[in-house]
C-alpha cells in the first residue's frame, strides 16, 4: 500500500509526527549516553591516574622494601656467623674458614688449630654472676682479637671455648709460640663492673700431619690435646700426638667410674686420729674420703677428687661425707670431734649451708662436735659470699680449720678476716723440721701466731717420735699422722676408741700400741 | 532505575503491539521529556509505574498480566544474553537458583550501581522450590513472569503459589514452584 496514494493525509502526518518523535527519542537516548560514556570516560581515566600512581607509589615500596629485606639478610647472614656476645665469627664461620684454609693449603704443618679453653671461668660465672662472666668472655674476645694478626683467625666456638686458625707454613714451635702469646695476654687480670678478675687459659693445638686431613679431625684433634694441657696443668699448652687420644678416653672412663661410684657405694670415709700434743689425748678425727673401685683398686684421692671438682660431682660426694662422718661420730664418745674436708668448689654453691644442717640434723650430732677444715684457696674465691658462709656455720657452733697452712699464699690477712679456731700447719714443713731450720722456724712461728691470734694449732703428718717431742717442746697443740695410725676404716678404730671410753687418753707408749691394734 | 528497564519494556511493547503502541504510552504517560531513553542511564521509578499504567490503559489488560508477560520477556532476554547460564540441561530448580548468580557476575559487571532483585532458594525437594523474591520495589507479577519464563524455556509445566512473607530482612515474597507432569 503506498501511503502517498492511499492513506488519508491525517495519517500520513501522524506517522510523520511519529517518526519525528522517535528520531527526537533516539537522538536525545544517544546524546544521553554520549554524556554518561564521557563522564564515565573521565572517571576511568582518573581511576587509570590514581592507578598508576598507586603502582608507582607500590614499586617504589616494592623496591624500598626489597633492599630492606636484602640489608636484614645480610645482617641475619653476618649474624649467624657471629658470636653475639663477643663479635668473633662463631663456631658455623669457623668451620666454613677451616674447611677454605684446609683446601687452600694441601700440605702437611701448613696449618695450625689451636682449642682454648679458659681456666676459671666457671669459677668466675658462680662467684660473680653471668653478667661478669659474660663481660670476661667480651674481654676474652677482644684480647684475641687484638693478639690475632692477619694470618690468624680467631672465633668463639662456644661457652668459653675459642679457636684460633693460623696457616702460611706452620712449625711446631710457631704454633707453640702462638699459644704462649696468647696464654700470656690472658694471664693479665681483667677489670670487670669493678672487680679484678683473674683467669688463665688452657690450649690444644693440632697441626695438619697429612694433605688430607679435615676440619672435624683437627678440631677433635685440637680438643684432645687441649683436654691433655687441662687435666696436666692448666695454663699451658700441649701439642696433639695420636697416643693422646688414648688418654682422654681413660680420662672419660674415670669420670664415668666416679658418677657410678656414689650410686654404687663404692666411697668409704677413713679416720685419722688427732691427739693432743701435751697428754696425748684423742681430741676427734679427721675424716678422709676413700675410693673402691672393683677394678681399679684403690682410687687415690689426689686421682678422683680434682675430677669430682671439675665435673661438679664434688657437691653430692661432699654431702655424702659430710652426712657419713657425722653419723659415725655419733657413735664415739661425746667428747670426740670430727673433721670434714670442704672443697673450694663446694662453696660456689648455695647448697653447701643446706648439706652441713642437714647432715648435723639426721645424724643428731652437737654442731660443736663438727669441724669443717678449708683452704686459703677458698677464701681467694668471692670472699665476702664465703665469709658469710662461713660466719653462718660458726653462729652455729660449727670449728673452722685452716687447712695447709704453709703452703700457697699463706697470707696472713686471711687469717685476719676469718677468726679461725684452728690452723693445720702443712705435713711437709714437719717432715722438713729435722732437715733444714728453715721449717722448725716457720713452724716456730705459726704456732706464735696461733698463740698471738688465739687459734689452735695442729702439726699434720707426724711420723717419728723425734718429730712428736720437738713439735710438743715448741707448743704445737694438737697432732696427726701415721705414727699415731694412717687413716682406717671406721671398723677398724674400735679397739682405738674402746682406749679412749677407758682412760679418756691414749697413753704412751699409745703410737706403737695404737699401730699395733690398728 | 535502570534505563536497561525502559528499553526491554519499549522493546516487548512493540513486539507485542507495534512501535506505534511505544508512542502511544510515552505520550500517555506524561513524562517531564520526550521518552528518550538509553539502556546505561537512570531514571526515577516513577516513569515506569506512568508507563506501566499507560500501557494497561491501551490494552485493557491488568497490571499483574502485563507485568508477567514483561518477566517472561525478560528472561527470554537473559538467555539471549548469557545462554551458558541457562542451558536447557540444568533443569528449572538450578536455573532458577542460579540468577542471583547471573545477576551478580554477568548484570553488575555492566550496571554496577543497579538495584538488583534477589531470588534466595528457602527449601527445595525434588519436586518443589520454594524461593523468596526481595526486591526494593512491589514487583512480583516480573518475578512470576521470569520463572514462567524459565520454565518455558526447559518446557516444563509448572504450578505457582506467592504469598507475603517477613523475615530478619524484612518483606519479601515467597513463591512455591511445584513441577506439574508433562
Amino acid at each position: 500500500m503506498s501511503l502517498a496514494t492511499d492513506a488519508p493525509t491525517a495519517v500520513l502526518l501522524d506517522q510523520v509526527r511519529r517518526l519525528e518523535r522517535r528520531l527526537a527519542r533516539q537522538t536525545s537516548a544517544r546524546e544521553q549516553a554520549e554524556t554518561l560514556l564521557e563522564s564515565k570516560s573521565l572517571a576511568l581515566h582518573e581511576l587509570n591516574r590514581s592507578l598508576a600512581q598507586l603502582n608507582a607509589n607500590l614499586e617504589q615500596r616494592v623496591t624500598e622494601r626489597t633492599r630492606e629485606l636484602d640489608d636484614e639478610r645480610r645482617h641475619a647472614l653476618f649474624l649467624a656467623e657471629r658470636d653475639l656476645l663477643t663479635g668473633l665469627p662463631n663456631r658455623l664461620m669457623f668451620g666454613k674458614h677451616l674447611r677454605q684454609v684446609l683446601e687452600r693449603s694441601r700440605r702437611p704443618g701448613a696449618v695450625a688449630l689451636l682449642y682454648l679453653d679458659l681456666d676459671g671461668f666457671k669459677a668466675v660465672n658462680d662467684s660473680f654472676g653471668h653478667a661478669c662472666g659474660d663481660a670476661l668472655l667480651k674481654g676474652v674476645g677482644k684480647r684475641l682479637s687484638a693478639a690475632a694478626g692477619a694470618s690468624i683467625f680467631a672465633a668463639r666456638l662456644s661457652g668459653d671455648e675459642f679457636a684460633v686458625v693460623a696457616c702460611g707454613g706452620e712449625r711446631p714451635e710457631h704454633a707453640a709460640a702462638l699459644a704462649e702469646q696468647l696464654i700470656a695476654t690472658l694471664q693479665h687480670p681483667f677489670e670487670l663492673e669493678g672487680r679484678t678478675v683473674h683467669v688463665g687459659a688452657s690450649i690444644g693445638i693440632a697441626l695438619t700431619t697429612d694433605a688430607e686431613e679435615s676440619a672435624e679431625t683437627l678440631l677433635h684433634n685440637a680438643d684432645i690435646a687441649l683436654y691433655r694441657a687441662k687435666v696436666r696443668q692448666r695454663g699451658t699448652w700441649e701439642l696433639f700426638s695420636p697416643e693422646m687420644d688414648g688418654e682422654r678416653l681413660a680420662r672419660l672412663a674415670l669420670e664415668r667410674d666416679l658418677r657410678a661410684g656414689l650410686a654404687k657405694q663404692q666411697f668409704e670415709v677413713f679416720y685419722q686420729p688427732l691427739l693432743e700434743a701435751g697428754a696425748g689425748g684423742l681430741v676427734g678425727f679427721e675424716a678422709l674420703l676413700r675410693w673402691k673401685h672393683p677394678v681399679r683398686g684403690m682410687v687415690p684421692p689426689a686421682a678422683f677428687i680434682p675430677i669430682a671438682e671439675e665435673i661438679g660431682l664434688i657437691h653430692e660426694i661432699g654431702a655424702w661425707v659430710l652426712k657419713q662422718a657425722c653419723t659415725d661420730a655419733m657413735g664415739w664418745a661425746p667428747e670426740l670431734r670430727v673433721a670434714v674436708n670442704l672443697s673450694p668448689v663446694q662453696f660456689t654453691r648455695s647448697t653447701l649451708l643446706d648439706h652441713v644442717w642437714s647432715a648435723l640434723d639426721a645424724s643428731g650430732l652437737a654442731a660443736q662436735r663438727l669441724e669443717l677444715e678449708i683452704t686459703e684457696s677458698v677464701l681467694m674465691q668471692d670472699g665476702e659470699a664465703t665469709l658469710d658462709t662461713l660466719h653462718t656455720m660458726r653462729a652455729r657452733g660449727i670449728r673452722i680449720s685452716m687447712d695447709d697452712f704453709g703452703t700457697g699464699y699463706s697470707s696472713l690477712s686471711y687469717l685476719r678476716l676469718f677468726p679461725f679456731d684452728k690452723i693445720k700447719i702443712d705435713r711437709s714443713f714437719v717432715q722438713g723440721m729435722a732437715k733444714d731450720e728453715g721449717s722448725i722456724e716457720i713452724i716456730r712461728a705459726v704456732i706464735g701466731l696461733g698463740r698471738a691470734l688465739n687459734i689452735k694449732v695442729l702439726a699434720e703428718g707426724v711420723e717419728t717420735n723425734e718429730q712428736r717431742e720437738m713439735l710438743r717442746v715448741e707448743g704445737c697443740d694438737e697432732l696427726q699422722g701415721y705414727l699415731f695410725s694412717k687413716p682406717r676404716p671406721l671398723a677398724e678404730m674400735g679397739s682405738l676408741l674402746a682406749t679412749v671410753l677407758q682412760s679418756g687418753a691414749i697413753a704412751e707408749p699409745a703410737p706403737e700400741a695404737l699401730r699395733g691394734a690398728a | 532505575m535502570k534505563g536497561l528497564v525502559f528499553t526491554e519494556l519499549f522493546r516487548h511493547v512493540e513486539a507485542l503491539h507495534g512501535a506505534n503502541m511505544v508512542d502511544d504510552i510515552i505520550e500517555a504517560a506524561q513524562l517531564p521529556h520526550d521518552g528518550g531513553y538509553t539502556s546505561i542511564g537512570s531514571y526515577p521509578f516513577q516513569e515506569a509505574v506512568a508507563l506501566l499504567v499507560a500501557l494497561t490503559r491501551a490494552t485493557g489488560k491488568s497490571l499483574p498480566d502485563t507485568l508477567d508477560a514483561f518477566g517472561t520477556h525478560c528472561f527470554e532476554r537473559w538467555v539471549n544474553y548469557a545462554p551458558h547460564f541457562f542451558t536447557q540441561q540444568r533443569g528449572l530448580f538450578d536455573i532458577l537458583e542460579g540468577i542471583d548468580d547471573f545477576h551478580e557476575t554477568e548484570v553488575r559487571k555492566l550496571y554496577p550501581d543497579a538495584e538488583l532483585p534477589s531470588f534466595l532458594s528457602e527449601q527445595r525437594t525434588e519436586r518443589q522450590l520454594t524461593l523468596g523474591y526481595y526486591s526494593c520495589k512491589p514487583l512480583s507479577a516480573l518475578a512470576v513472569g521470569v520463572i514462567k519464563g524459565a520454565a518455558a524455556h526447559v518446557q516444563q509445566p509448572v504450578h505457582m503459589a506467592c504469598e507475603p512473607a517477613t523475615n530478619a530482612r524484612g518483606a519479601y515474597t515467597r513463591i512455591t514452584i511445584t513441577l506439574l507432569d508433562s
